[in-house]
């Protein structure tokens, strides 16, 4: 066993390369970084690592000919490939219309409270339907697309003659979002919501007949295809209602700075799309609700006392030290008990920090990994919490910033099987929360997470009697008894010597890169 | 059960006789025992004992665990019962039993542990220090002792290290090469007539054609990126002839080669002795018709026989025509493309020897590499098998070596003629030698002196010699074999002589062959350089390996036994201020003696390194036991010293002047004052001691884990502030890299707006990426830092101890997030 | 690329205090001639599951857009405002204008239907036989296991082929409001981190400049074109007078061999620092690199 090996960053990445190690980048990740070359961009296969290896670059210019035309030839496929028109076949165009202020008034709470009463909603699992930021959506979406599983929400409990009730309202992310991705053709209106959308348009009974819960896609279509069908025979006043805009223009309509009602920072967007893109399911998180402040001081008064505890059992260490007392000791643990003077820190269900996370280090958005039954309206708790923040505005989060923002967050501990000694580093780069953070450096976005972190629950020293017990070769299973250590530890310990004999990493790189796969 | 009895009543044997075992060291054979005991020699005893019982204590206490208790077997009752009365009766003395000594280093800002026991206790109790001689674990003298006794003079895995950089260079090198000639054949074939390949055609046919067209191609490589290579490169050249010896039949060749290839050396090595910064200079004046292609084809071969060493002579050609592909990158584009590429991997390793501040470890290496080639020569020369250019390529040292040990017969007539060869060209070197820049010319100079002074005197220069074997016998030893290393001229010579010397016996009847034979040796010589010059030069430069170069650096190794009398005072002084021992390596008169020249680094930590003890020189090896003391010292870190005496009071520091102990509370005030720079005064009340000195922080968080039984050691290596591992090096790798993050949330900070400086996500972003390569997890300390009122009342009320208290940590895991590999 | 590069005024759209061009030709044009490439960030709607490619528009830097204005080849326009403006407040003309555009990207986009059909048609009677037709029989879509779901939301698979379909032409969405909008914009003053100076310095002696978070530096510097070069230097930007801490120099050293870049980081001399806003730009910018020697 080489001592340097962990000296030599060369020696490590044969390890880090293969995908073990969470920080090591995957292969894709490898490719976002880099600037891709447009001639392999293939739009009718699912592109992975393997097909762009391909492509080679220089490290220099040797004025080749060949280099040139490489270059010539990339740029050519790049203007080729972004000149791409989005078309929508008549049979599946989803319309939507820009109304930015049809919602500004809407009380949010009662939006929250009246979802209870729906029928349709599954009263016994959870009859409160997650926060709808009505005051925030600014499209609607033509044809009853209640049914849509993923984006949009619709007001429902509404008196009949409501105009345009039951329709789905989109956030401007998710409007944007659809427009790019040629889902979506956005209409500016020229006339009122009343007009685009008569009181007595079919689809209401349509949208009563779909279950909200379940997704239709094919009912969807039909629906989409009336819609269509009603303002596409009469060609001549096609453009009457109001006519499509442009995506630079759905930029200019829906980006704004954060806290723009109504608008979404160009940040979040990017954030919000880039997930939507890798596959996951993304609402935006609900505002903060202010219940934790009160108790949370007097919690961390608790906690700082009860992690006081073991020292405060001892006698006031001398000042100058030495902290242990000179004698004759069994086993190692009251030593170590002599040295406890800085306070550990506790994890606790109740979040600990006095301070109320402050934007941009605040939960923004919840995201759920792809799931077959995920609903916008049923949905498991998220399986992250995300803040966006700004990669040259703000910088590595303040002591109060992250605390604020990790305990807004429940409590995630590691999977249960985590237990012995084996399992440490896993439990240890878990953490009891964890919050995501998408810094945004002009459209590359890096996601870190930072998780709350506690050593003062791993007492390492707790096994180091069991190591120093006399035993018989590796596996002191029965030397460990003589110890004085509680059986809790024992057994959690008692495979440790033979373990640690075996030096470089053990299991633990394998368990934490597996940590993310279950909530 | 019946072991458990066993064991435990050799532990209660043992606590009783000698308390200076513990329960778990008397389980162990007896000589292993003193390995493990903390006053007990650094070396880890032969017989392999297991390292969690070497590195049984996690801090400098010992417990004395009681034996168990079973029920169901009445004998371990009484066992219990005998144990506790015995340390009763005759208590073991009450830990922390051992108090360790250092002293306090402003300079360096650490402190100071020299005594070879507490080295190798506090290390192997997870007390790592800024640094000590040997790497890592502390274990610089065995090792040392088991270079200098072993011919091939480097441990296991020192060669594995080495193997590793090999591979990566050898890779590195095949890619770039392959790419360019990719690159040649395109644009060959697009037969552009540019600049660039144009230069090509020139610089490729000049590796055949008469060298002077080349001079600038090598001037060229002193390009900002490659400066210091370049004079390193040329400085290769001085071996290949030596290599080449047994390629040719007869016996007389090598030496003549010997001779032609190291006329242009000189300098450069001169040069590179004391950094002169402009080699280029040297480089360029060389009229010399040898040098040219040597230098061009320096280049290449420095790196491709890297590749090819096994069969390096079997393709020469090719091997200059990717030469001259290799040199148009770098004449064209210094600093990128190719020339950076290939710059990167293969100057490494070598660029190292040239920076300064790292020279010493790198040619330290380096010369027990070329002794690992020696190796296989020593038997190969005696029993006449063929012999790679590998292994010829130590020749020279391989052949003192041989003699030092006791010599063999074939191995005398070669060096014998090997040296009038030396002094043949210490007369070359003297008129070029004349223009060496002011930096160099001390050095140069005074060298050129000693080194004209042996052609006209043969005899004195061994009578010196004699004289000197007689009282300084082992310290011939040592030089010669530190000796053997340089080529250089008066290097080699002194070499020779001494090694001659060091074995007494033999010494006197070798002088006279020499005598007779050096002068007609010289007019051969000439004779048989003209002709040989051109096709020798070729087929030479293809071999040799680059490693060779560090044995230029053996100018910091004493210089010759006569020489090194002269200064016995500069010898002591440096001794006693960084604890280097200079027995084994006065600083000569001409070399100004750098603190670091003392210094000799080892590469490998390896803890168990089994020196293969079995040598030719079975005589020299105590002698070189007897002489070589201990140079090794340990810096403990503030933190780490200050943990020890507040926490275990196991340590004691003593002031640097008065050696005098300091106090644990002047001691704090001494570390905080010092983790400012320049050093705060403690009355200045402006600028005065902080609630948040970079020292509490740390101590903070270093106090932190070390209390919580992790083995934190700091990370400077890695861009962090402490590393931590679960038990030390020898056992894990370190899983956590610590960044401690001060933070201020307390009211009345904020109300003073005292922020700490907000780091950059970016820096974040490397910090992690770096750790993520080294396989190692981010961990943000954040310690919330009390208010100076606060703390002031607190030091007051309960000193540290209590102030302490106030200092709120929380660990927060920082990994990135990878969007892929969790959808 | 008809129009003539020499002369092009690039549109710099500023939406949310960010910058942002939306119109290929500028984004080739800056590409080719400022060795300006900014970050494609839109999705790409042929294949909008995917991250590795994306598309317009693209998000310029600070740097970039103040290096443009400087150069005087492009120009700022505040987008929200010149929309609304333009779209609540629509002349006539303006509108059949710009209906007149959308009629043609109409017409044209029709064509392209028609064959992409036929193609469709002739790929699908191919796989009818080879049991793998399900996921590619339209070619404008596609389907990757990881996620597929907007499809069964919006736009599902065809059936058969509606009968409204014929009827109308299909409807466009274009990626520019060139036609809707002026163009001209405001002069604009722009903000430019404490890092331009050195991005200047690298502009103009010809590397190419990308964001450098991901790699742990302010940018990551390329000899030439990304499409064809590897990168060669992570760049940091430090205060004249700042002090680096030694623990960064140690990363960003080993960073430098560990991404295969060598780590470059420059300043600006304070005293020249107003001068050089007009003169020679960069001259007054001294630069380093630093390489871990990894013994």
């Amino acid at each position: 066993m080489s001592l340097d090996d962990d000296d030599m960053p060369t020696t490590a990445p044969i390890a880090s390369a293969s995908a073990d190690q969470e920080d090591a980048p995957t292969g894709d990740e490898v490719l976002e970084e880099e600037i891709q070359d447009f001639r392999l961009f293939r739009k009718d296969k699912n592109i992975s690592a393997q097909t762009i290896r391909k492509g080679e670059k220089d490290f220099e210019s040797h004025g080749t000919r060949a280099q040139e035309n490489a270059l010539e030839q990339s740029r050519q496929a790049m203007k080729e490939v972004l000149s791409y028109t989005r078309v929508h076949q008549t049979r599946n165009l989803v319309r939507g219309w820009y109304f930015p202020d049809w919602w500004a008034e809407w009380p949010e709470k009662e939006d929250e409270s009246a979802a209870g009463g729906n029928a349709t909603q599954g009263t016994q699992e959870k009859d409160k339907r997650p926060f709808a930021h009505m005051r925030d959506r600014v499209v609607i979406l033509e044809g009853s697309s209640v049914s849509s599983t993923y984006l949009g929400r619709a007001v429902t409990s509404q008196p009949k003659e409501t105009l345009a009730r039951g329709k789905d309202w989109l956030l401007p992310e998710e409007a944007l979002y659809l427009v790019e991705r040629g889902s979506l053709d956005l209409w500016w209106p020229t006339r009122g919501l009343e007009e685009i959308f008569p009181p007595w348009k079919p689809d209401v009974k349509d949208s009563e007949a779909h279950p909200e819960s379940e997704p239709a896609a094919t009912s969807e279509a039909e629906v989409v295809g009336h819609a269509v069908e009603s303002n596409t025979v009469n060609e001549a006043d096609e453009y009457d209602q109001g006519i499509p805009l442009s995506v630079q223009a759905a930029y200019s309509l829906l980006i704004g700075n954060d806290g723009e009602r109504g608008k979404v920072s160009l940040q979040k967007f990017q954030v919000y799309s880039n997930l939507k893109r890798a596959g996951y399911n993304i609402l935006r998180a609900p505002p903060l609700t202010k219940q934790c402040t009160p108790q949370t001081p007097s919690v961390t008064l608790w906690q700082w006392l009860s992690s006081l505890l073991p020292s405060g059992s001892e006698p006031q260490p001398r000042p100058y030290g030495p902290l242990i007392q000179p004698g004759l000791y069994r086993s190692y643990v009251p030593i170590y008990r002599q040295m406890v003077i800085i306070p550990r820190h506790k994890p606790s269900a109740a979040p600990s920090s006095p301070w109320l996370p402050e934007d941009p280090f605040s939960v923004h958005f919840h995201i759920w990994k792809a799931a077959p039954k995920w609903s916008k309206l049923r949905h498991p708790p998220p399986d992250f919490y995300l803040a966006v923040v700004d990669a040259q505005e703000t910088g590595v989060p303040t002591f109060q910033e992250i605390t604020a923002l990790v305990d807004a967050t429940p409590p995630a501990p590691g999977k249960p099987e985590w237990t012995g000694p084996g399992r440490m580093y896993a439990r240890l780069k878990h953490g009891h929360r964890n919050a995501l953070v998408a810094v945004v450096d002009h459209g590359i976005i890096n996601y870190m997470r930072f998780a709350e972190g506690a050593f003062g629950e791993e007492l390492l020293f707790e096994r180091f009697d069991s190591r120093n017990a006399p035993r018989s070769g590796k596996g002191g299973g029965r030397a460990l008894s003589s110890s004085v250590i509680d059986t809790g530890t024992l057994d959690k310990f008692s495979k440790q010597p033979s373990e640690l004999c075996v030096s470089g990493r053990k299991v633990e790189p394998k368990d934490n890169n597996t940590l993310d796969d279950d909530p | 059960m019946e072991e458990d009895m066993a064991e435990s009543t050799t532990v209660m044997m043992a606590s009783a006789n000698e308390d200076t075992i513990t329960g778990v060291e008397a389980t162990l054979p007896s000589n292993a025992s003193d390995a493990t005991i903390t006053t007990g020699p650094p070396t880890t005893s032969p017989t392999r004992v297991p390292l969690y019982k070497i590195y049984a204590l996690p801090t400098p206490i010992r417990t004395f665990p009681l034996p168990t208790f079973y029920p169901s077997n009445p004998i371990s009752l009484i066992h219990l019962v005998i144990v506790w009365l015995r340390q009763v009766v005759s208590p073991p003395q009450p830990e922390p039993s051992t108090i360790h000594v250092g002293v306090w280093d402003p300079n360096t800002r650490s402190v100071h542990v020299k005594d070879p026991g507490s080295i190798s206790a506090l290390w192997e109790q997870g007390f790592y220090g800024k640094g000590s001689l040997s790497r890592s674990e502390p274990n610089w003298m065995k090792r040392e002792i088991g270079r200098r006794e072993s011919t091939q003079g480097n441990t296991v895995s020192e060669e594995r290290t080495e193997a590793r950089r090999e591979e990566r260079r050898q890779a590195k090198w095949e890619r770039a090469k392959t790419e360019l000639e990719a690159i040649e054949r395109q644009i060959s074939e697009e037969a552009l007539t540019q600049v660039e390949p144009a230069g090509d055609i020139v610089s490729a046919s000049d590796a055949v054609l008469p060298p002077s067209g080349n001079s600038p191609a090598v001037a060229e490589l002193e390009s900002p990126l490659a400066e210091p290579e370049a004079t390193e490169e040329v400085a290769f050249e001085s071996q290949p002839p030596v290599q080449q010896a047994p390629e040719e039949a007869i016996p007389v060749m090598p030496i003549k080669e010997a001779v032609t290839a190291q006329l242009p050396v000189d300098h450069p090595i001169e040069v590179l002795a004391d950094f002169s910064v402009k080699p280029s200079v040297q480089l360029v004046i060389q009229p010399k018709p040898p040098v040219g292609p040597a230098e061009l084809l320096a280049l290449p071969n420095s790196v491709t026989d890297l590749i090819r060493r096994p069969q390096a002579h079997e393709e020469p050609v090719p091997q200059i025509v990717e030469a001259a592909l290799f040199c148009r990158p770098i004449v064209h584009k210094a600093p990128v493309g190719p020339a950076e590429l290939l710059a990167l991997p293969n100057s490494q390793a070598d660029l190292v020897a040239t920076s300064p501040q790292s020279h010493e470890e790198e040619t330290h290496e380096e010369e027990t590499l070329i002794q690992a080639k020696a190796v296989p020569i020593c038997r190969p020369v005696e029993s006449k098998s063929p012999i790679g250019p590998a292994e010829l390529l130590a020749l020279p040292n391989c052949l003192v070596e041989l003699m030092s040990g006791s010599l063999l017969v074939k191995g005398e007539p070669k060096d014998f003629e090997a040296v009038p060869s030396q002094f043949q060209e210490a007369a070359h070197t003297l008129p070029t030698a004349k223009q060496p820049t002011a930096a160099t010319n001390g050095h140069a100079g005074s060298k050129l002196v000693n080194g004209h002074a042996q052609p006209n005197g043969l005899v004195n220069g061994y009578a010196t010699g004699a004289s000197a074997c007689v009282h300084r016998e082992v310290e011939d030893n040592d030089a010669s074999i530190s000796e053997t290393k340089p080529p250089v001229t008066n290097g080699a010579c002194n070499g020779i002589t001494s090694s001659i010397l060091s074995d007494p016996a033999s010494g006197a009847p070798e002088t006279r062959p020499i005598q007779g034979e050096g002068p007609q040796l010289l007019k051969r010589r000439q004779s048989v350089l003209g002709e040989e010059a051109q096709p020798l030069k070729r087929r030479k430069s293809v071999r040799f390996s680059p490693r060779v170069v560090s044995t230029t650096f053996q100018h910091f190794d004493p210089p010759s036994p006569s020489r090194s009398t002269v200064s016995p005072p500069k010898a002591s002084s440096p001794a006693s201020s960084n604890g280097s021992a200079t027995t084994i390596s006065p600083p000569s008169p001409m070399t100004p003696p750098e603190p670091v020249t003392s210094l000799e680094p080892v590469t490998s930590p390896e803890p168990e390194t089994t020196p293969d003890s079995v040598s030719e020189s079975g005589p020299e090896t105590y002698a070189v036991l007897k002489e070589l003391s201990n140079k090794e010292h340990f810096q403990l870190a503030p933190e780490e010293a200050f943990f020890l005496s507040f926490s275990v009071g196991a340590l004691s520091v003593m002031d640097p002047v008065t050696l005098a102990p300091i106090p644990t509370e002047d001691l704090l005030t001494l570390f905080r004052a010092h983790s400012y720079f320049p050093p705060r005064t403690v009355d200045s009340s402006v600028e005065s001691l902080q609630p948040h000195d970079p020292f509490l922080v740390n101590y903070a968080v270093y106090h932190h884990f070390r209390s919580l039984g992790w083995v934190p050691r700091h990370g400077m290596k890695f861009g962090v502030d402490f590393i931590l591992y679960q038990r030390g090096p020898v056992f894990d790798h370190s899983e956590f890299g610590v960044m401690v993050m001060p933070s201020f949330s307390d009211a009345q900070w904020t109300e003073h707006e005292h922020q700490a400086p907000r780091k950059s996500w970016s820096w974040l972003m490397g910090v992690n990426r770096v750790l993520a390569h080294v396989l190692k997890g981010l961990v943000l300390v954040y310690v919330d830092i009390p208010p100076p009122p606060v703390f002031d009342d607190a030091m007051k009320q309960g000193g540290i101890a209590v102030a302490l208290k106030l200092y709120n940590i929380r660990e927060v895991m920082v990994r990135r997030f990878s969007a892929n590999r969790n959808r | 690329m008809a129009s003539p590069m020499a002369d092009r005024q690039v549109r710099i759209s500023r939406i949310g205090g960010r910058y942002l061009a939306f119109d290929i030709e500028d984004v080739v044009y800056i590409r080719r001639h400022h060795g300006i490439c900014a970050i494609l960030m839109g999705t790409m709607p042929q294949n909008p599951t995917q991250n590795i490619f994306l598309g317009l528009p693209i998000e310029l830097y600070a740097e970039e857009a103040r290096l443009l204005i400087d150069k005087k080849v492009a120009y700022i326009a505040d987008e929200a405002t010149e929309h609304l403006s333009q779209l609540k407040t629509m002349d006539p003309t303006a509108r059949s204008a710009y209906l007149q555009s959308l009629k043609m990207q109409r017409k044209t986009a029709q064509l392209g239907l028609e064959d992409a059909k036929a193609k469709s048609k002739a790929q699908y009677q191919r796989r009818a036989q080879t049991i793998t037709a399900s996921s590619s029989d339209n070619p404008n879509r596609t389907k990757p296991a990881s996620s597929g779901r907007e499809d069964s939301l919006f736009d599902s698979q065809p059936q058969q082929p509606a009968p409204v379909a014929k009827l109308a032409l299909p409807a466009v969405t274009p990626t520019t409001s060139n036609v809707l909008v002026a163009s001209g914009g405001s002069s604009v003053s722009i903000q430019v981190p404490a890092s331009y100076p050195l991005y200047r310095f690298l502009n103009t002696r010809g590397y190419y400049i990308t964001p450098g978070l991901r790699f742990g530096g302010d940018y990551s510097v390329y000899p030439g074109d990304p499409f064809r070069f590897h990168a060669h230097y992570m760049a940091n930007s430090y205060g004249w007078d700042e002090k680096v801490p030694m623990l960064d120099l140690v990363t960003s050293g080993r960073l430098g061999t560990a991404v295969k870049k060598s780590f470059l980081f420059g300043s600006q001399q304070p005293a020249t620092a107003i001068a050089a806003e007009s003169a020679n730009p960069g001259e007054d910018v001294r630069v380093f690199c630093i390489e871990w020697a990894g013994m």
